[in-house]
């Protein structure tokens, strides 16, 4: 897949994890791997580009004695990421047309 | 390689970084590899899942957008006002022999076609002289003048000659002078460095 | 012949004016037997349109003299 454009997915991969619950770096790529592949140097610059535009706030846990950093989202990210579906709603369509458009060949 | 060790190299690829992105980067590496130990990974299989720390530093370095300006810097602009001035003496009669000797060297060099100059023009007038003169020498005695025509020829050919030369050698001196002239000018421009 | 840069044609021209003018002065030269004195014989009385001269000690140069004291382009030793 195009680089780009895999790293503009991976931004709303990120975000739609964290709506369903705030998470960790290494929760939030083994979530993600499920769907497609991501490392943890692409996370890193993911992360910090959605927290500078205040999509997602952090904080940080003890947890077996060392402190853990947690990545929440915010109403701004929920919103971008519905944004990002409603666009991609077009998408689908365009994708079925051509897809339907191929089996009337 | 184990955690501390791939850290540790991590820091030290990264260490072009501003210091406060360095350790952010540091942390979440740490905390990575720990959870993925504690997830019950071995470190060494942790480690290699992250990756060469060489390559993972050129990737962060890469995508990140903090822009380090360093101009070299050599100390205070106050105190170096001061050793200038007092400095004077020494540096500046230096600069003056270093100009002279520059100077006198250009001289030396353009003194070549210079002279294949004057050589190619004294050449050529002799030769206009001599044809001229060749017939009325001839009234005076024939193998004379013939001796003179035959010598003004050969200026003719001698001044031609001399005058490629010295076309050539001008354009072979103008263009060291170039390279000279390029080479001192990026001695005194300051190297920014943008990181 | 076809000889493009206009450099060479200008070092053949050149070279062949010398041959030319070589020949032409040792078929003068001949004449006179190819004798040194004898040359000097006839480059006494100095013209203004005359190239070749003899100084004061005999000796032969190549060049331009107006008159006694003005010489524009000399090979030799003159005077």
């Amino acid at each position: 897949m195009d680089i780009q454009l895999k790293k503009g997915l991976l931004e709303f991969c990120v975000l739609a994890v964290l709506k369903k619950s705030d998470s960790y770096g290494y929760q939030i790529i083994k979530d993600i791997s499920t769907c497609i592949e991501i490392s943890e140097s692409t996370l890193y610059p993911i992360l910090k580009r959605l927290e500078t535009g205040t999509y997602l706030e952090t904080y940080s846990l003890e947890h077996n004695s060392r402190l853990r950093k947690y990545y929440k989202i915010t109403e701004k990210g929920k919103d971008y990421m519905n944004e990002f579906l409603e666009e991609w709603k077009q998408v689908m369509n365009i994708y079925y047309f051509i897809k339907g458009e191929q089996n009337y060949e | 390689m184990n955690k501390a060790v791939f850290l540790k190299e991590l820091a030290l690829y990264l260490n072009k970084m501003k210091k406060e992105d360095k350790d952010r980067f540091i942390t979440y590496y740490d905390e990575m590899l720990s959870d993925y130990i504690e997830n019950g990974m071995s470190e060494e299989d942790a480690v290699n899942k992250i990756g060469d720390p060489k390559r993972v530093a050129e990737e962060l370095l890469e995508s990140h957008d903090s822009v380090k300006i360093e101009i070299p810097s050599t100390g205070s602009k106050f105190l170096n006002i001061i050793l200038l001035i007092l400095g004077f003496p020494l540096w500046g009669s230096l600069l003056l022999s270093g100009i002279i000797m520059i100077i006198s060297i250009y001289v030396l060099l353009w003194c070549l076609p210079f002279i294949t100059g004057i050589g190619c023009f004294g050449f050529f007038l002799t030769s206009i002289i001599g044809v001229i003169g060749s017939p009325f020498i001839m009234f005076k005695s024939i193998p004379f003048g013939i001796i003179q025509l035959g010598t003004s020829i050969i200026s003719v050919g001698s001044s031609i000659l001399l005058g490629i030369a010295t076309v050539k050698i001008s354009k072979i001196f103008i263009n060291i002078n170039k390279k000279f002239n390029i080479k001192l000018v990026s001695l005194f421009k300051k190297k920014v460095v943008i990181r | 012949m076809k000889i493009k840069s206009f450099k060479k044609k200008a070092i053949m021209l050149s070279l062949i004016f010398i041959l030319t003018g070589t020949i032409i002065f040792i078929a003068g030269f001949g004449f006179l037997g190819f004798n040194n004195n004898r040359l000097k014989e006839y480059a006494y009385n100095d013209t203004w349109y005359q190239t070749i001269h003899v100084n004061s000690n005999n000796e032969l140069w190549f060049g331009i003299e107006f008159g006694d004291d003005i010489h524009l382009f000399t090979i030799g030793k003159c005077d």
